[in-house]
Order: structure tokens, then sequence, then C-alpha cells
């Protein structure tokens, strides 16, 4: 089971991030003093990018390639593809991707695409670009993956507004002769998918005025309307503890790679509880498992590019095997290992 | 039972004293972020996934206790 691919590179990864920040420890007189230490010493989050209005993820994302094709390493007229991983897309019709590609002054001969995915999504499209370049229609995909999600984060939730910012990547990819041997796996969970939804607003419950938009307020005194964010985080955290070590094994079984054979696991970067408890269960050094969203808090798909770009800035001659796994809405799981020791990574830019 | 006290309450990050009859309910600053705490505490230390099922039967610590080592 599953696809090698030795004909893909990842050459490049560019990120951006709003400079608008939300600083968690103003937070204390809405949420109790108490219970806000307590979360952001659990988190490690202690401020959110925060897009402004009339901005969304797509801005960051052209900013990003633009930060890609300014380096030389590729030109807007050699991408024959370009994809955009968002759950906070521009519009509801036509795709985000359409736009970026007349925006970023990509050819019209580009195959575009968006695909809705959250936070395991960086690696969906990871594994879309790779088999669009090894099937020999694409040279150079233009990869781009972020959220704006705070537009969707309930401000009476403390369990998703002290956790979720925004931020988005381009990542490029380019077909290469005998690159190292890339691979990867998914786990979906359908019936699961209400521990982590925003249960209205598209089509099939569309907004209502006084109905969709109303607030109502859980157990815990976290409001919300059915517009927003809704995150059961018991429900998520059993499919986390369920799921990716399983996936994990199963990723680096196939290219016969043991824990140790593994120079990087980035992770998704959903908060330090979950990392720490994460590198504990499969059994690494957490100094092999960084968290580097501690200034801009999880920010979905992005969140793995976001932590290469902020911790690994530069060329990694020791990023040969690194492990990406990003785990959430779907709930869903995805796993690949790639090579990154060629990777230009940019730092983050913030716009 | 008193191991897994202390690991509940430096878990839950509390000074409030812990006794195997404190209602779990009633420790100040017990919430959401206290359930997952706990609950990634008894899985890696307990090799148990707790369910929301069995949660909600839980009153005081020793339930918990006993739910965790049965």
């Amino acid at each position: 089971m599953g696809k090698i691919f030795t004909g893909v590179k990842i050459s490049a990864i560019a990120t951006a991030l709003p400079k608008e920040k939300l600083v968690l420890s103003t937070l204390g007189e809405k949420f109790g003093a108490e219970a806000v230490r307590k979360i952001i010493k659990s988190t490690q989050i202690s401020e959110l990018s925060v897009t402004p209005d009339g901005k969304t993820s797509a801005d960051y994302c052209v900013e990003a390639a633009r930060k890609i094709f300014s380096s030389g390493i590729v030109e807007p007229a050699e991408i024959d593809g370009i994809i955009f991983v968002t759950e906070t897309p521009n519009y509801i019709l036509p795709h985000t991707s359409a736009e970026m590609q007349a925006v970023l002054g990509v050819p019209n001969h580009a195959l575009a695409l968006d695909i809705n995915y959250g936070c395991a999504g960086y690696v969906y499209g990871l594994f879309v670009a790779s088999l669009l370049i090894e099937s020999g229609y694409c040279r150079n995909v233009l990869f781009c993956a972020g959220d704006s999600i705070t537009k969707k984060v309930s401000t009476e939730d403390k369990a998703t507004r002290m956790v979720l910012g925004d931020g988005s990547s381009a990542t490029l990819l380019t077909a290469a002769k005998n690159s190292a041997p890339s691979i990867f796996a998914f786990h979906t969970e359908g019936e699961n998918l209400d521990r982590l939804v925003i249960p209205a607003g598209a089509f099939k419950t569309p907004h209502k005025p006084g109905v969709t938009d109303v607030w109502s307020y859980d157990e815990n005194g976290n409001g919300h309307t059915l517009e927003d964010v809704h995150m059961d985080g018991m429900g998520v955290m059993n499919f986390v503890m369920k799921s990716v070590r399983a996936l994990v094994a199963e990723t680096l079984g196939a290219l016969d790679l043991s824990l140790d054979a593994i120079d990087l696991f980035a992770m998704h970067q959903a908060n330090a509880l979950i990392l720490k408890y994460l590198a504990r269960k499969i059994g690494v050094d957490e100094a092999k498992m960084p968290f580097g969203a501690q200034k801009t808090g999880n920010t979905t798909c992005a969140s793995i590019p976001l932590m290469l770009s902020t911790l690994y800035a530069g060329k990694n001659e020791n990023l040969r095997r690194v492990l990406a796994c990003g785990f959430g809405t779907g709930l869903a799981c995805a796993a690949g290992v790639v090579d990154l020791h060629e990777t230009e990574i940019f730092p983050p830019l913030e716009i | 039972m008193e191991n897994f006290i202390k690991k509940f309450a430096e878990t839950i990050d509390t000074e409030a004293e812990i006794t195997p009859e404190t209602k779990i309910a009633d420790i100040p600053d017990w919430d959401s972020l206290s359930v997952i705490s706990v609950l990634t505490m008894v899985n890696l230390e307990y090799d148990k996934t707790l369910r929301r099922a069995e949660l909600q039967e839980v009153v005081t610590v020793r339930d918990l206790y006993e739910i965790v080592t049965q």
C-alpha cells in the first residue's frame, strides 16, 4: 500500500503572517485571570496572529509566494500548477486559487485547484502536489496553505479563542530526478466530524438570522453561535491519542524507517500540551518534535510550514528525513516522510 | 492511590488539597483544560483512554481512580 515518490523535491517554503496580534494575557478579565494563566502555561501560546478586516489568508499566501519568486528560485511563468489548501476561502465560488493565479502572474495554462482542508491539510497538499509532478503533468507546483480562522472563532469561547491564530504559507515543489523517497498515509473518521466543526453558514444549514446567529452557552460558560468554530476538546484529544501514533508507525513502516532515522518530527502545531503528549506517546525526544507557535497560535493548515519557517530558516543539511504529520478537522490525520535538506526555508514575513 | 492523587494534582496545577473523597467538580478552576490534561496523563501513565460516558459517572477522585485502574 502507498505510493513512493522519487521524482519530486520541496525547493522552498515561505510563510506570512498578520502583524496584528492578540496578547492572550489581556483576556484575563473576560475568561478569568487564573484560567488564562493556566491555559497559557499548558499551551505555551501567549499571542495570536489575527487577520484584520479586509484581508484574508489568500493575501498572506500571495506575499509568501512573492517571497519565493523574489529569491530567484523560480519565476511565476514557470509555475504550471497552483494549489490552495484552506478552510477560509475568499468566495463560495470560484476557487480562490484562480484569483491567486491572476494576482501572482502565473500562466493561464497552469492547473489551479482549491482543497478544503484543515489541520491535516499541509500534508494533503504535499501529497497532491507530488502526484501532479510525478504524473508528469506539472514541473513546478506552487502549493499555498493558509487560514484566517480567527474570523470564525467566537470571542466568548476560551477553548478556541485562546489557541487558534492565523497564518499562511507557500511551498514550491519541483520535478527532480532520483529524489529521496517520500511516502504518505492518511486516516479519516468522518463519523466524528462534529467534534470540530462550524455547524452553519454553508449550504446544509445556511445562515438564517435569529437562528444560526444566536448565542448559546455550554456548561463551561463558553459561548458560540452556530456559525463559529465548535471544538469538543475531549473528542479531538481522544482521536489524537488513538490515531496519530498508529499513522506515524504506518508511514515509517512503509519506508522501513525506525524512529531514530527521522531527523525531525514536524507535527501540526496544535499546542505544546498535545506535542508534549505525542512526543512521549510516540517515544521521541521532545527536542525532535519542536513547538514554535508561541507567538502565533495554532495556525491550522499553515502550522507545519510556519514552525519550519520560525525555527529552521535557511538551509538545513541535517533535515534529510522529516516526518510531517497533521491532524484535526474531519476528523482526519495525515502523515508523510519528506526530504528538506535542500529546501530553502524563509523566515516568516509579518505584514 | 496516593501516587495517582499526586499526579492528578500536578496535572491540573492546583494547590487545593486533594483527597480520594474530593468532588472533582468542586475543585477550584476545574475546567475543560483540566479534563484534557487529565485525559492525556491517564493515557500516558495508565495506557487507558477515558470515554465521555465514563467521565460522566465520575464524582470523586476515588471514582476516577477506580475507572483508571479497573
